[in-house]
């Protein structure tokens, strides 16, 4: 455990956190908790998070990797969406104060957890996984270092949500536009060179919700926390359908 | 998975695009007749809007408003009345309001033709 911080060291930091459990509560209200921060270092969001849990034992958040990694700390960070874990204070915090909620356009479980099945049921759609036709080979399926380097900016996706859920046309369309995060995913597989069915993704890709719900706001990019485009990757996508409607 | 062509997104993105370039040109088209006559008087206008380009134009612009605005209030519908929103009551809303943008864009672009033609 970490030495004790001085007195003079600590500031107040004011957090309205978002609170709803449906075993008790009628509807969602704001709790403010004020916790005691340090003035000469920066905490990451998380980091107040777990001080605002010791007085309030009861409020519940997703965490583990606290690094960035595993994406399970996606929440909406003073109106924007992010990971508490990579988030610092001083970058997050307005006039003194921390308003945490969470992931919009999902439905709650309980306080800044939300149920993400619309999302991986979005993800799912995409077929995130590598599809070939023709036989194994003996040892691999070989790529070139240049095949290779398309895929960078796509396969760092950690799937936290937080560019889906910042989407106003997931917002509206849940489950029928299937969102930023699972087109990235789409454009992943459609970009690899040894996927062997490009065709098929793109078929699937044709109606007029999937993908083209895309107005090219560009909040996913805005929020995503490892820094993607999934915007581009959109746009690579329609182009190779249009394209593909020329031939 | 085929869909039928005006099921298609991709048709649906070419049109739109092709419909705002049109009037995106025919803008153009105006903004230089405005500027290249010194002295615009009603004669002049009318005269400028009764030459069949400008009225083969008109139209095309008339017509790819229409189009451009059936897809536009297509989206913003889709997007607002949706079950999630507004539950049993859902289709008969979608439906109406998609009649209303129907009377209102096929008005407007037959009225509009008749006072071009």
């Amino acid at each position: 455990m970490s030495s004790v911080i001085p007195v003079s060291h600590l500031q107040t930091l004011r957090m309205s956190i978002y609170r709803f459990d449906p075993s008790i509560d009628d509807k969602p209200y704001m709790q403010d908790v004020d916790i005691e921060v340090p003035t000469d270092k920066d905490i990451m969001v998380l980091d107040a998070l777990h001080l605002a849990k010791a007085k309030e034992p009861s409020l519940s958040y997703r965490r583990s990797c606290r690094e960035g990694v595993c994406g399970s700390d996606g929440m909406n960070i003073n109106g924007k969406n992010g990971l508490a874990c990579i988030t610092p204070l001083s970058e997050a915090v307005k006039r003194n104060k921390l308003t945490l909620r969470p992931m919009p356009g999902l439905p709650v479980i309980r306080d800044l957890i939300v149920d993400m099945k619309l999302f991986y049921d979005q993800l799912e759609k995409v077929q995130p996984y590598l599809i070939t036709k023709t036989d194994n080979p003996e040892k691999e399926r070989v790529q070139s270092p240049e095949e290779r380097e398309e895929l960078d900016g796509l396969y760092e996706c950690i799937l936290c949500g937080c560019c889906s859920t910042s989407c106003p046309s997931f917002w509206w369309n849940p489950d029928k536009f299937l969102g930023p995060a699972a087109l990235l995913q789409s454009w992943r597989f459609i970009a690899d060179s040894r996927d062997e069915a490009t065709e098929e993704r793109l078929d699937d890709l044709e109606d007029a919700f999937s993908l083209y719900r895309c107005h090219g706001i560009m909040n996913c990019v805005s929020v995503c926390p490892k820094g993607l485009n999934p915007t581009e990757a959109i746009s690579n996508i329609r182009n190779k359908l249009i394209s593909r409607k020329r031939q | 998975m085929s869909v039928k062509f005006f099921e298609s997104g991709t048709n649906e993105f070419i049109i739109v695009r092709a419909c705002a370039m049109l009037m995106f040109l025919y803008i153009i088209y105006l903004i230089y007749f405005i500027v290249s006559t010194p002295s615009i008087d009603y004669s002049l206008w009318k005269t400028f809007f009764e030459g069949f380009v400008t009225r083969i134009f008109s139209s095309l612009f008339l017509i790819s408003f229409a189009v451009h605005t059936w897809f536009g209030t297509w989206a913003i519908g889709s997007d607002y009345f949706t079950p999630a929103r507004l539950g049993d009551l859902s289709k008969i809303v979608y439906s109406s309001y998609r009649i209303f943008c129907f009377l209102v864009i096929s008005v407007v672009l037959i009225w509009s033709l008749l006072i071009i033609w």
